[in-house]
């Protein structure tokens, strides 16, 4: 049995596996967590996103505006009037129209006025900042939410990886409560206790923590599952070439950069080492993908998969310029690692700041409001 | 109590909140007719926020006892109104508005329905949603059509009857098949901005040097791969046309039609910038036909469209050889042409061969589009089609190689010829056919 569920389970021997399956699917699930993970993950992409809504400023209209890459009038077609086809019942090969429209959405398909879309625009860059920051958490979490579906929904021919995992995160962000730690609404709650007297309030383990974290750790784990095995169906990954047309494909990488372009061609001109260090590549890329699902739980795996997964999107982030997407995708791999190991490492952090100067009443008051 | 924090404490009460967020949004809807529209939007969405803001601190209170549990679900149902009334009072094309209040909906009543259940049904609730949620995420990845197959018809009903409105709302539709059945080579934009006085400047995207930040620089790299989606076959044949409704009939004729008017295109003659001055872009003779014609379904014709309307409208200033702008002299169209970049092979880089080399280039003519974004000559006869560029026969075009007679034809993927030189049939094609006397006039 599983090293983690074995420590929740009863010695009962006459318990059924049904009934087994159900209470490790129940502790799974429904069991308080220290929301202190989950906070981590929301300063990390709060300030991620602040980022990206922020590079939108650059050309804001082209993405969003009346006569951005997708104009209105076809906005409005693929919103309203694009045809959806379903399959047929029996076994003719005829596809019927059973629709018409998508269900998405965005402010900025109906505010069309530059000044308003601009307006917007600053609103939207900073409830991200806030969300990261802690304030109003619940409030700045569904603005953030909102706002990033805006700018994906509506410039949707220039989204990447990058939109789709931050959506996904920040869907989850919202569920848990992100900002009951390390958040300013978590200063203001210690402030407020010490100027009433009262005694500084717990951070409670929560339910909704523990869900939150559940889904993304699930999701990723799809994630990782189905971008492994679907590699297994292509011929490059099984002739050992798939990471040539990676690592020399010009668009992504910095194949115009000297020592980059220099590092390839060495290893072209020898074509063993060239071999066996993309073969390594394949391996170790397959093998993470796809085992990373099944033994993360695992205690005794599970540094060494967030390590790898940590090192894979590095290398992706730097090879391929993909920076903003390996970054998010480290912010959800950071879901595995345990609550009480993050506070352990966020409270040494705040020691070793707050060590460099004489603690004054705003850093003691600071490190309460992080402290349980 | 004393401080601006006790008194924000007092009027943050849940009820407090939730009554001002009813009001705002009562208002708004009562006066939803009289108000300018993005008032009313103004008091809505203040309105919602007043009952997130309530909801968010009763749930912070809660104790899950149950008089506490009747009186969350309540909080819960009654800020839901705030959503029925923004969307009742919502102007009826603002769908965005419908398709979020309408959610808002939907999420409050499953959550007071599950504040009010005893913890076991919340549980077994709440586990259903999961399963719900994950099948999704599994339909999206299964509904994929495999290399040469079709996906799971089950994924797929499933996908269009079940799972669309909630996923495409949720912007959780990716399949994650990264770099998956295999890596692909990059795909560009480039468009020749062609100017009243016959001349053209090019737009590239994307384009390192262009692009102000690294996101800007990813977001143009997406721009081809999302804009452009080849139809799934080749155009009708006369044989199958006889078959279709005159409805169902394509405005530039059957798949023999279209290659007869290929062939013909290479008969006329185009400028180039080096001697000879004047040469036809010729046929591929080894490359299958379902490569080098690529039409793109019909929503990909309208993106195509509305990305070359707005590289009209920045289109650079014209300028000449000495790099001073033209004066007088404005945009008279734009021609689209989607361009696959072949990556290097490792024994290419080991040669020393360039990684922007141009025969690694693979352009296909997407159209020429006006201001309007209405395609000029809709029976251009390089429309979708594949412009080689490649190294041809130093005697080219009287080489000796034909697809028929008068129609010179080239191998673009053949060992290049010793003696032979590079035929830019994309540069070629955006300078334009030498016009004829009557053209001129």
């Amino acid at each position: 049995m599983h090293p983690e569920l074995r420590a929740v389970d009863t010695p009962e021997e006459s318990r059924s596996v049904t009934s087994n399956i159900l209470r490790t699917w129940d502790t799974f699930w429904f069991t308080p967590a220290d929301p202190t993970t989950l906070a981590f993950m929301r300063i990390c992409c709060g300030l991620l996103v602040f980022y990206v809504h922020l590079t939108y400023s650059w050309g804001l209209l082209a993405y969003v505006g009346p006569e951005a890459w997708v104009d209105k009038e076809l906005a409005d077609h693929i919103q309203r009037d694009i045809p959806v086809y379903s399959l047929p019942w029996n076994w003719s090969d005829q596809t019927t129209q059973v629709g018409a429209g998508n269900y998405y959405w965005s402010v900025y398909f109906h505010v069309t006025d530059p000044a308003w879309i601009i307006g917007i625009h600053v609103a939207f860059v900073a409830a991200p900042l806030l969300f990261g920051l802690g304030l109003f958490t619940r409030f700045t979490g569904l603005v953030t939410w909102l706002a990033a579906m805006s700018y994906v929904q509506r410039a949707s021919n220039t989204v990447f990886g990058l939109d789709t995992m931050m959506m996904i995160v920040l869907a989850y962000l919202n569920i848990g409560p992100s900002g009951a730690t390390l958040s300013l609404d978590r200063w203001l709650q210690v402030r407020r206790a010490q100027r009433r007297g009262q005694p500084i309030p717990e951070v409670e383990p929560s339910y909704a923590a523990n869900f939150a974290i559940r889904m993304t750790q699930i999701h990723f784990c799809v994630i990782y599952f189905a971008t492994g095995t679907s590699k297994l169906l292509g011929s490059t990954w099984w002739a050992g070439t798939s990471l040539n047309l990676v690592l020399l494909n010009p668009a992504f990488t910095p194949l115009d950069t000297r020592p980059y372009y220099e590092l390839m061609k060495f290893l072209a001109t020898h074509r063993l080492l060239w071999e066996v260090v993309m073969t390594a590549g394949i391996v170790y890329t397959l093998v993470l993908e796809i085992a990373f699902p099944f033994l993360v739980w695992d205690r005794r795996w599970r540094w060494l998969l967030i390590c790898g997964s940590v090192m894979l999107h590095l290398n992706i982030g730097l090879a391929m310029g993909l920076v903003t997407f390996s970054l998010m995708m480290m912010i959800m791999v950071s879901s595995f690692i345990p609550p009480e190991v993050m506070r352990g490492l966020i409270d040494d952090l705040v020691d070793s700041v707050t060590s460099l100067w004489r603690p004054s009443e705003t850093a003691q008051l600071g490190k309460l409001a992080i402290s349980r | 109590m004393t401080g601006w924090t006790e008194r924000f404490s007092h009027w943050s009460r849940p009820w407090v909140l939730l009554l001002t967020g009813l009001g705002l949004s009562l208002v708004g809807w009562l006066c939803a007719k009289l108000l300018p529209p993005y008032l009313t939007l103004g008091l809505l969405l203040t309105g919602f926020g007043f009952a997130i803001s309530a909801v968010t601190r009763r749930l912070r209170e809660e104790t899950w006892a149950w008089p506490d549990r009747t009186e969350s679900a309540a909080v819960v149902s009654l800020a839901t109104m705030t959503a029925i009334l923004g969307y009742d009072a919502m102007q009826r094309d603002w769908v965005s508005g419908h398709l979020f209040f309408g959610a808002v909906f939907f999420l409050g009543l499953a959550g007071s329905t599950l504040i009010l259940l005893p913890s076991l049904l919340r549980r077994v609730a709440l586990s259903l949603f999961v399963l719900f949620h994950f099948t999704g995420m599994a339909v999206c990845v299964t509904s994929v059509d495999p290399p040469n197959y079709t996906g799971l018809y089950v994924s797929k009903q499933l996908w269009t009857w079940i799972y669309r409105p909630y996923l495409s709302f949720m912007y959780m539709t990716n399949a994650y098949h990264f770099y998956a059945p295999d890596p692909g080579p990059p795909e560009l934009f480039w468009f020749a901005v062609r100017y009243d006085d016959d001349s053209y400047a090019w737009v590239k995207l994307p384009h390192r040097e262009n692009s102000p930040i690294g996101m800007h620089y990813q977001r143009m790299l997406a721009l081809p791969a999302h804009t452009f989606g080849a139809m799934n076959r080749l155009p009708y044949s006369t044989a199958e046309l006889a078959l279709v409704t005159p409805a169902q009939r394509p405005r530039r004729g059957s798949w023999e039609e279209i290659y007869y008017r290929r062939e013909m295109g290479s008969t006329l003659e185009y400028r180039r910038l080096e001697k000879p001055y004047l040469l036809p872009i010729p046929m591929v003779l080894d490359m299958d036909v379902s490569w080098q014609y690529r039409e793109p379904n019909d929503t990909s014709k309208k993106t195509i469209a509305s990305v070359a309307r707005r590289i009209f409208w920045t289109a650079p200033l014209p300028r000449d050889a000495e790099g001073n702008v033209k004066p007088n002299v404005r945009p008279r169209s734009v021609k689209v042409y989607r361009v696959v970049h072949h990556v290097l092979t490792p024994a290419e880089l080991a040669k020393g061969i360039s990684p922007l080399e141009k025969t690694k280039h693979w352009p296909y003519f997407l159209g020429e589009f006006d201001a309007s974004g209405n395609l000029v000559d809709e029976m251009d006869p390089f429309l979708y089609w594949f412009l080689p560029i490649a190294v041809v026969p130093a005697g080219y075009p009287n080489h000796g190689q034909s697809s028929r007679p008068g129609v010179p034809a080239i191998h673009a993927r053949s060992v290049p010829p010793k003696d032979g030189f590079l035929l830019d049939c994309l540069e070629m094609h955006a300078a334009g056919r030498r016009r004829t006397a009557e053209e001129k006039k």
